[in-house]
């Protein structure tokens, strides 16, 4: 299962793009409660937006976003059945990607 | 804990016992007060909670309802849910009806093992029949679980009964007793802020009515 939903409402003119991404998010300054041990930092680095395959949005992240982060924008345009892409990557490597069909 | 002896309240209030009963008594006069209270809510209102007193919050409410953050959770309690344990077994083995909706009917009270019976404990039942170790009450797997089984029962009436036997109203009597005991840095009972000052305000809160989303099928 993807860790990234996205919703897509078409508004007059402009389109209203958001997304929810499972995804701890660790700091690398907290500590398991069950071993004491510090848990490693974890946290999605860059997330990219494309609209038909062409970025529209990029962000750098940092430690500081909270856990299953949820970000809502608003695009200029947008046609029914044109696809939205939303990839992260995180400083561990992992990445994932989603296709939406605006409706 | 407070969680488990509310829901002892709330088992009371939605008894089926005869009409001389005093869950069921005790029941007529919380909605009576409510109704007298909040005379512009009809008796569905209630059950969104504190939503149907506060327009704002409300807003927030249905602004959150069209993308619900809480859908994480239910995918993972949906997957837990239909993985098998290692004898092959599944926890619809022990829920059969899970799809009609299973956790409106919890708590209960156990007539073999005379205690009432959460649905996390039921949850945990099944584990144990199966060989598997029982989840932690406050672990992730669990709650997801629970969400999962109660977003299955989204919309359905709270359908508990209490047996009409002693034992079975005692535990009531001992959640209402709870319910009602004064405690903590404030020395607030649970009825201080959700019968006495439902609908006003504490700080930023306002007061959900203890009337909210348990409503019942008791014929009025």
């Amino acid at each position: 299962m993807s860790s990234i939903k996205i919703r897509t409402k078409r508004q007059q003119g402009t389109t209203q793009i958001r997304t929810l991404i499972a995804h701890p998010m660790e700091t690398g300054l907290n500590t398991d409660n069950q071993n004491q041990k510090t848990i490693a930092a974890h946290f999605i680095q860059t997330l990219t937006v494309r609209h038909n395959d062409k970025i529209i949005l990029t962000t750098d992240m940092g430690s500081g976003i909270s856990r299953n982060p949820y970000f809502s924008f608003e695009m200029k345009g947008g046609e029914p059945g044109d696809k939205i892409t939303i990839q992260w990557s995180d400083n561990q490597g992992n990445r994932d990607t989603q296709d939406a069909l605006i409706s | 804990m407070t969680k488990l002896l509310f829901w002892l309240l709330v088992l009371g209030l939605f008894s089926a016992a005869p009409s001389t009963a005093t869950p069921l008594n005790d029941q007529r006069t919380l909605q009576q007060h409510f109704f007298t209270q909040f005379p512009t809510l009809s008796r569905q209102d209630f059950a969104n909670g504190v939503y149907a007193l506060d327009p704002d919050a409300k807003q927030s409410w249905l602004a959150i309802e069209q993308f619900p953050p809480y859908e994480i959770a239910i995918d993972r309690g949906k997957k837990n849910f239909f993985t098998p344990f290692k004898n092959g077994q599944r926890y619809q083995d022990c829920f059969v009806d899970y799809q009609q909706g299973i956790s409106q009917h919890y708590p209960y009270w156990d007539l073999k093992t005379k205690t009432v019976v959460t649905l996390s404990q039921a949850i945990n039942r099944c584990r144990q029949l199966n060989l598997e170790a029982p989840l932690k009450p406050t672990a992730g797997d669990l709650i997801a679980l629970t969400a999962y089984l109660a977003f299955l029962s989204r919309d359905q009436p709270i359908a508990i009964t209490i047996p009409p036997i002693p034992a079975a109203q005692a535990a009531y009597q001992q959640g209402k007793d709870y319910y009602h005991q004064r405690r903590g840095q404030l020395n607030f009972s649970c009825a201080s802020c959700h019968i006495q000052n439902a609908g006003k305000r504490l700080r930023t809160e306002t007061l959900s009515p203890l009337l909210g989303q348990q409503l019942a099928d008791i014929p009025t």
